[in-house]
């Protein structure tokens, strides 16, 4: 006669592996960015020698400027810099308050839809933080800020959320 | 007597079964990482030491190329290796355009030999802390090695 003897089911021990796991979990998460890497585009001042027989523009070139000083910010347009406005800097927590330069370079903007192009000479001393928070203001509104609206050369109505992202640096070359 | 061995076979059978309930726990977790940090940028940056990146609102990815970061004490670090600091009042820094000048020579080869365009762009890593005239001069002396086309990495703000 048989005797059937109940087997004891073994369960698969999985304890080694979860822990090799969460060692891993460890090894990422030292090795991980935790920081999100962006970037601000900018081109050094492009020279380019204009012959006579080159055809000319009917408008005069917009030419903006941001004279970035301690205090202040002169925005100029045109050849022979015009002064269009002067905003003084302010800060609040730290950060620049710069609704006063966005509402001018919107004002620009709108009368220049088609343009993209600001040219930035800061002051030696200028921090690059600041800097930066001026960069973005200049390049591009914020959704709370809305969109820019105006008519292109081309006789066409725009609408865009992009100020002037093409940024230069006067004092480069 | 037959009925209820079948029932207890079918019992042990259930029983075997793996409990991997905590391992896919632990997968879930690993999962919501992996996504949460995953960008489709190929840059890959190592910060060198004593160096804060200024915060920006922009979402434009970075893309790979030569890297030249300056820390908070001026120090100068190409491809992570240091070639000096921005000291003195030239605009042109020597070590910095030796380096480059030397970098640009082999990425005009290497884009020569696959048929690519040359390249002209370049990361440029600042301290939050730098003056405007630390930055003017690397991207003086960037633009005269052949790199004019300057690529700030800053930190997003989301």
């Amino acid at each position: 006669m048989k005797i059937r003897r109940s087997k004891k089911i073994e369960r698969l021990n999985l304890t080694p592996i979860l822990d090799a796991i969460f060692i891993f979990i460890f090894f990422l998460l030292m090795s991980a960015q935790f920081i999100d890497i962006v970037q601000i585009g900018s081109d050094a001042p492009a020279i380019a020698t204009i012959s006579k027989d080159d055809k000319k523009d009917k408008d005069p070139p917009l030419n903006l400027t941001l004279d970035i000083r301690k205090d202040e910010i002169l925005v100029t347009t045109g050849l022979e810099n015009r002064l269009y406005k002067k905003i003084k800097i302010q800060e609040q927590d730290g950060k620049l308050v710069l609704g006063e330069l966005v509402k001018t370079l919107v004002q620009i903007k709108t009368k220049n839809i088609d343009e993209k192009s600001v040219i930035i000479k800061p002051n030696q001393e200028f921090k690059y933080n600041k800097l930066v928070e001026i960069m973005d203001a200049v390049k591009k509104l914020s959704k709370e800020q809305g969109v820019v609206k105006g008519k292109s050369k081309k006789g066409n109505n725009v609408q865009t959320d992009t100020l002037f992202d093409q940024i230069i640096f006067e004092t480069v070359i | 007597m037959r009925k209820q061995s079948l029932r207890q076979q079918r019992r042990d059978k259930s029983a075997a079964d793996v409990d991997i309930t905590s391992l896919l726990d632990v997968l879930v977790i690993l999962l919501v990482f992996l996504l949460k940090s995953y960008n489709a940028s190929d840059l890959t940056l190592d910060l060198a030491a004593d160096l804060t990146l200024p915060n920006s609102n922009t979402q434009i990815l970075g893309n790979h190329a030569v890297i030249v970061q300056v820390n908070k004490d001026s120090k100068l670090f190409v491809n992570n290796n240091e070639v000096g600091a921005v000291i003195g009042n030239a605009d042109k820094i020597p070590d910095l355009f030796d380096r480059l000048t030397k970098l640009k020579e082999e990425d005009d080869l290497l884009a020569k030999k696959h048929d690519m365009k040359k390249p002209k762009n370049i990361n440029l890593v600042f301290d939050a802390s730098l003056p405007y005239a630390t930055v003017r001069k690397v991207m003086h002396t960037a633009a005269l090695a052949g790199y004019p086309q300057f690529k700030f990495i800053v930190q997003a703000n989301y």
